[in-house]
């Protein structure tokens, strides 16, 4: 598994997290007929995955998710598109390479398409 | 001057699929396949793997023979809908127990907002609520059906 990859499902589980976390978003999927499992297996999910990143980047994402609620950004056309700041050309990685970069703007860390 | 309803066929919003196997793994590993081939998904290994979480959670099966499963992700390029159809029935764990017919993944990117999948989780589980629906879906197994059948779906 890749960095890049790592970090998807962690956003993953941060998002079920999310959901089973909160009232409202349990409740509405309640309405639409599911249910919604217990947290703390996500939870010992969550830190075996953490266990496996590189610190320096867990430190990033989590800094950016408790900031903004996300910890990732997708890039288009070398637009972040969390906060819209154009990323300079040196920035976008080699084609068809997966790297982990941090966007100048928001901090989150960066997906580029 | 005659007035003739132009159904969708252009959408490409939409996918309709005969689900060849009958494991839950192998439907969805099917489904996700059909959106990777359609570059709508990045990392399809990793959109499976968070499917079947979702499921260990608890079953995305509605009861009555359809499952509505989906992910906000960025794994996701961008939205689809991919309805399977299986003739024989598939083994997911739904507490009715009457064997699966439909399956419909619910794709949203997740540099969209999260209210817009919850309002195309809505829109397609509102869908194949009733009976008659899904029947005419099963009746019929093709596209234009499936578009006037989510025709509230937000795209």
């Amino acid at each position: 598994m890749s960095a890049v990859e790592g970090f998807l499902e962690l956003h993953d589980l941060d998002v079920l997290l999310a959901q089973a976390g909160d009232d409202a978003r349990r409740g509405r999927l309640r309405r639409m007929g599911y249910t919604v499992g217990p947290a703390p297996a996500l939870v010992r999910e969550r830190e075996r995955l953490a266990g496996k990143l590189d610190r320096r980047w867990l430190n990033l994402y989590e800094r950016s998710l408790g900031r903004y609620g996300r910890g990732l950004s997708a890039v288009r056309n070398r637009v972040c598109l969390g906060c819209r700041l154009t990323l300079p050309t040196s920035a976008a990685p080699p084609p068809g390479e997966a790297q982990l970069h941090v966007c100048e703007g928001c901090g989150r860390l960066l997906l580029w398409d | 001057m005659a007035i003739a309803e132009i159904s969708p066929l252009t959408d490409t919003s939409l996918n309709l699929l005969e689900l060849r196997h009958k494991r839950r793994e192998s439907a969805l590993h099917q489904l996700v396949q059909v959106a990777f081939e359609h570059q709508v998904v990045r990392h399809p290994a990793l959109l499976e793997t968070l499917l079947l979480r979702r499921e260990r959670l608890g079953s995305t099966a509605l009861g009555h023979s359809h499952v509505v499963t989906g992910a906000w992700s960025w794994c996701v390029r961008s939205p689809l809908v991919v309805v399977g159809l299986s003739l024989k029935g598939l083994d997911w764990d739904d507490a009715a127990g009457d064997g699966i017919e439909i399956v419909a993944l619910v794709l949203t990117p997740g540099e969209i907002a999260e209210e817009f999948h919850y309002r195309r989780m809505e829109a397609v589980t509102g869908a194949l609520r009733l009976q008659r629906q899904r029947q005419r879906l099963l009746d019929h197994r093709d596209l234009p059906t499936l578009s006037l059948l989510l025709r509230e779906l937000p795209r």
